[in-house]
Formats: structure tokens, C-alpha cells, sequence
């Protein structure tokens, strides 16, 4: 089974670009049906939301869940996203009070750090720096990474 | 000198913001780490002992006193000497600033955090020494110095580091609005 990953990630900008991308970053995992969304708050970071998951495969449908999870592994680097159900904490996001170009979220993933989906996210948010510290369950990788415009620059321990 | 460490404190916004991860520490090291690690700090004694009676409940490492004692303290060679060898930095931390612990809960474990400041620099040499007393403990510093747009990550184990550091001075134009504490 994968290991676990703890991620904080900072997203620093011009202010108006930084508020733009937390309202969007916000959604429901395409999973879930109206009546579930009703029950919970949506998540601070949903992948979907950010690069989504193209609509024939939604539209298909998926009962193993294979299909969405390999197109998430390819383009996100991480099956399932942000998880959220799993953790008391849920996933965060954080803006410090007078800061308003940089954001603060925390989340874990499975499997690796969501280099990958960062890369594809800030392709789209070209004016944004997406600053990644992330560690596996067990201290086992630790990392950082430096995204902006599609290029990464990642180092791990 | 009270007064001008006072002013030195207050100006002080060269901050740098740092998380310190303790994993695989056993109930015991654990409790060793943070008997250690709640100590006065040696500008709080007088001929080897305290000067008060108890440190503040609020400080949780020996190289963070709080701003209280650190404006009570008075300033000494010596003492800056030892912070300087022992904890790779000086003046204590900035005001306002006491350290935090967190638990962070991940596939059914739970594991210690402590977030706090430093002034300057991260904590690197305390890191090297307390990991070296507690060699079988796994330490994850990670700092933010925002100033400097320094992003950093460190593992100590049994006294050794290894450390990466990213530089991101491109958000400099708009992030200039740093402050600490």
C-alpha cells in the first residue's frame, strides 16, 4: 500500500490573482452526488476544481474507479487527490492576517508529493509561485519543491 | 543594554519560521526531548541556578525563552557565546514569539510538531545536537524565511544533516510586507 504524504503548500502572487485562485481552487470531488455534497463542506484544495478530469470520462462513468485513477496519476501524480476523509484536520488553507499574496494550505496525498499537479496548475496561474514542502508517513522522503509557469525545481532528502 | 535589546527585539523582523517534525521518537525519547527541551535557558540561571522559580509553561525548547525572560535577562559575553555554539544564533526569540505544539494526526498515528521563530537563521546546530541526543529519533525541520525568500528543509539524525534550500526572490515585488511574531 502507499504511503501517506504530508504537504504544505504556499501559493505567493499579485493579491487580486491569489484570491481568484482560492475561490476557484474550492469543489466536490466529481464523485459525489448532490446528496452528498449537501452533507459536507467542500474541499479548500479539490484537484477537480483546478485541472479537471475531462467530461467523457466523467460521463462514462467508472464502477472500479481505475480508469479516473490512472488519468489522475498521469495528470496529477496522485491518485485521489488531495484526501480529505481520511484526516481530522481535512485539508486547510490558511491566509495570514495584512498578507494577502500568499496562501497557506495543508493536505496529504497518496503514493507522492503533487508535483505534477502543481506543474499543470501553475501552466494555468502563470503569475503564481506554488512552494511545496511535503514528508512521507515515517519521515522516509521529505522534500521541497519551487513551481511556477509548468517548470519545477524539486529537491528531496 | 536591557533597553537596547529591547529596541533590538522590537525591530527585529528578520524572521525566520520554522516547523520541527519529531518522528519515530518512542513515548520516552519523546519525553526526554521535551523535559530537555522545556529547560531555562542559561541566561535565565545565576551561579548555576535559576533565577526564577519556574521557566514559562509557553517555552517548549531550552534555545526559545520566551520574550519575557528574554527582557528580564540581562545580556552577558558568555551567555551569547554559549547560544552562539550551542543553538547557532543569539538574542533569544523575537518578541511575541513563543513556540506552538501541534499534533498531526496521519494514517491512524499521531506525531509532534513545534512551530516557532527564530531570528536570522534557522536552528541548525541545535538540531545537530539534540538529534545527536537522540540518535534513534528522526528530526524534519522545515523554515520559511520570508525576508530572504528562503525555503528550506533539514533531517538530523544521530548529529548528522541534510539540508536542501530553495530561493524564490521572484516574489519579492509583491511580498514585501514581512512582519514576525
Amino acid at each position: 500500500m502507499d504511503n501517506c504524504f504530508y504537504n504544505a503548500l504556499a501559493v505567493h502572487g499579485p493579491a487580486a490573482d491569489v484570491a481568484t485562485f482560492k475561490k476557484q481552487a474550492v469543489g466536490y470531488d466529481p464523485e459525489m452526488t448532490t446528496k452528498e455534497r449537501r452533507k459536507v463542506k467542500p474541499c479548500a484544495l479539490n484537484f477537480h476544481s483546478l485541472v479537471p478530469i475531462p467530461d467523457r470520462l466523467l460521463k462514462a462513468g467508472d464502477p472500479t474507479g481505475q480508469h479516473w485513477e490512472d488519468w489522475e496519476a498521469k495528470h496529477w501524480g496522485v491518485a485521489g487527490g488531495a484526501l480529505f476523509e481520511h484526516k481530522a484536520a481535512g485539508v486547510l488553507c490558511i491566509v495570514e492576517e495584512g498578507k494577502p499574496n500568499v496562501l497557506w494550505y495543508s493536505f496529504d496525498t497518496f503514493g507522492r508529493p503533487p508535483i505534477k499537479f502543481l506543474k499543470q496548475v501553475s501552466k494555468k496561474w502563470p503569475t503564481l509561485l506554488f512552494l511545496l514542502h511535503y514528508q512521507e508517513e515515517g519521515a522516509i522522503r521529505i522534500g521541497i519543491a519551487k513551481v511556477k509557469a509548468g517548470k519545477a525545481k524539486h529537491y528531496q532528502l | 543594554m536591557s533597553k537596547q535589546r529591547n529596541t533590538l527585539i522590537a525591530k527585529n523582523n528578520n524572521c525566520c519560521h520554522n516547523y520541527l517534525w519529531v518522528n519515530n521518537a518512542e513515548g520516552e525519547e519523546l519525553e526526554r526531548f521535551e523535559k530537555a527541551a522545556s529547560d531555562c535557558s542559561p541566561r535565565m540561571t545565576f551561579r548555576g541556578k535559576p533565577r526564577q522559580k519556574s521557566c514559562s509553561p509557553g517555552t517548549h525548547m531550552i534555545l526559545f525563552p520566551t520574550s519575557h525572560h528574554v527582557l528580564r535577562a540581562e545580556y552577558d559575553f558568555i551567555e551569547v557565546f554559549w547560544e552562539t555554539e550551542h543553538w547557532a544564533r543569539k538574542k533569544g526569540a523575537p518578541a511575541k514569539t513563543d513556540p506552538l505544539k501541534g499534533l498531526r494526526e496521519m494514517m491512524g498515528e499521531t506525531f509532534p510538531y513545534y512551530w516557532f521563530d527564530t531570528p536570522a537563521k534557522p536552528p541548525m546546530a541545535f538540531l545537530r545536537n539534540v538529534s545527536k541526543a537522540l540518535p534513534t529519533v528522526d528530526f524534519v525541520l522545515t523554515y520559511h524565511h520570508e525576508n530572504h525568500c528562503v525555503l528550506g528543509v533539514a533531517k538530523a539524525k544521530a548529529g548528522r544533516i541534510k539540508r536542501h534550500e530553495i530561493h524564490y526572490a521572484e516574489v519579492n515585488h509583491y511580498s514585501k510586507e514581512v512582519s514576525c511574531g
